[in-house]
């Protein structure tokens, strides 16, 4: 073969994509650090700040999207180039909703309701917390690295934070808190476990760039 | 119909230039196989050395085994003009006898094995035809000379000749390379059809065209200049085209030479 390099121009829009696929993974897996920050402290400028920062998701998302179709449409992208395609195609809106979720939890900061839980739901918060940004921050590493296992290790992760879901659950429903903070936390529960739900997914597109299966 | 090839340790030379390099495959019946890669790779001289055309050249030679159902087309003893017959080829740019009718141009192969009846070699004109999805379109105008065709009937007419002497294997050297886009396209939905009843070989530089057309396909390749030509790769074309096992593969596939 040849020793020139070839297909200059769309190699370049694969990296263009690639990058801002990785700026929607770093603002996610810190959106993710910060609304579990902002919600605990009650801190009511820092939920507003990830108002502004799911904008920038919203926008990034639709700028990949459009340059993905660009390339289906244009360049006929085959083995490793389409699977990278189908699976940003796949992953970014996971990524939307993700960073949809942390600004969900961060909101419930405006509203105080942190300030209404006993000290073993704010445990189990910053535990839920703490476990779905290293889940995000490794799925982004995971990315960027195209680590096949990062799937399976991502699942690990998911059972801790299913578990405990489980334990807050559990814990709402011995009647300590009112009906409407209840119900608010329940909320809060169920985004951080969604949040888990979609860092286990994209490893599996990760897996699909890296593996093809 | 269709008849399994199986190619052992193929090598082939001009004189003293070895263009092929230990080449085994097997190309299944009533699927078509692809051949990609670049310029120089050796699937055209492989191509050719399956219906044994690398020959005629002169100071060309292979060595190893090409089986056509088990059967030897090197071995001694064996004609090649009937290899030919039943392994029949249709080349990159359309070759009909251009003042010979498009009747004629079907029924040439027969009239050469002495076929000689008129309604048998009108009815083999006809099913070859009408195989090769030129019938409506030429029916009215048997009698026109082939070259009076458009280059996309031209080419359908070629297929038509090589199917109307009954082969078990359709070799196609870049059969639409010289065709406008939707003279391809009937090309390359004709090429489905004629699965169905033969083993298919095609050349192509073309990936899409590899992609669309066929279920197995071989990557070829040459290391550097005056190397010869060897098959990196050969798999189902769904895998191929989305996870090669080869890296050289994936390489020629997404357009990544250095």
């Amino acid at each position: 073969m040849p020793d020139e390099k070839t297909r200059v121009g769309f190699h370049r829009d694969l990296e263009e994509i690639d990058q801002k696929v990785v700026q929607l993974f770093a603002l996610v897996a810190e959106g993710v650090a910060k609304a579990t920050d902002a919600f605990l402290a009650s801190d009511r400028e820092a939920a507003e700040s990830m108002a502004d920062a799911d904008a920038v998701i919203d926008e990034l998302y639709c700028e990949v999207e459009e340059l993905v179709q660009h390339q289906f449409a244009l360049q006929s992208p085959m083995a490793r180039d389409m699977r990278f395609l189908l699976s940003v195609l796949r992953i970014v809106p996971e990524l939307e909703r993700s960073g949809d979720l942390a600004e969900h939890i961060a909101a419930r900061a405006t509203r105080g309701v942190s300030d209404s839980i006993t000290p073993r739901i704010r445990g189990l918060i910053e535990q839920m917390g703490r476990i779905g940004t290293q889940m995000w921050r490794e799925a982004a590493d995971g990315y960027v690295d195209r680590d096949a296992d990062v799937a399976t290790r991502l699942n690990e992760r998911d059972d801790e934070l299913d578990e405990l879901h489980s334990s807050l659950t559990a814990e709402l429903v011995t009647g300590q808190l009112s009906v409407p903070i209840a119900l608010e936390m329940a909320l809060v529960a169920r985004f951080y476990e969604r949040l888990g739900d979609h860092a286990v997914n994209i490893g599996e597109r990760i897996r699909y760039i890296a593996e093809g299966l | 119909m269709a008849k399994r090839i199986d190619v052992e340790d193929l090598s082939a030379w001009f004189g003293s230039f070895q263009a092929l390099a230990d080449v085994s495959i097997t190309v299944e019946p009533k699927e078509v196989t692809a051949l990609i890669g670049p310029s120089g790779c050796g699937k055209s001289t492989f191509l050719r050395s399956l219906n044994r055309m690398h020959e005629v050249v002169p100071g060309a030679r292979v060595s190893g085994q090409v089986l056509l159902d088990g059967d030897d087309i090197y071995a001694d003893g064996i004609d090649p003009v009937a290899v030919r017959r039943s392994i029949g080829m249709v080349f990159q740019r359309p070759n009909p006898f251009p003042t010979m009718s498009v009747r004629d141009n079907v029924a040439a192969g027969l009239k050469l094995n002495g076929v000689r009846k008129k309604s048998e070699l009108d009815d083999v004109v006809e099913q070859s035809l009408l195989q090769a999805g030129l019938w409506d379109e030429v029916s009215h105008r048997l009698n026109k000379p082939g070259g009076s065709l458009s280059g996309g009937q031209q080419q359908r007419l070629c297929i038509a000749r090589a199917i109307a002497v009954e082969p078990e294997v359709l070799l196609m050297d870049e059969p639409c390379s010289a065709l406008d886009p939707i003279s391809t396209l009937r090309i390359e939905d004709l090429i489905g059809e004629l699965k169905d009843n033969y083993t298919i070989v095609i050349v192509t530089h073309n990936m899409q065209e590899a992609a669309r057309v066929s279920d197995t396909t071989a990557f070829f390749n040459i290391s550097g200049a005056g190397e010869p030509g060897r098959l990196i790769e050969a798999g189902p074309t769904t895998k191929i085209f989305t996870k090669p096992d080869d890296t050289r593969t994936e390489d020629y596939i997404t357009g990544r030479f250095g």
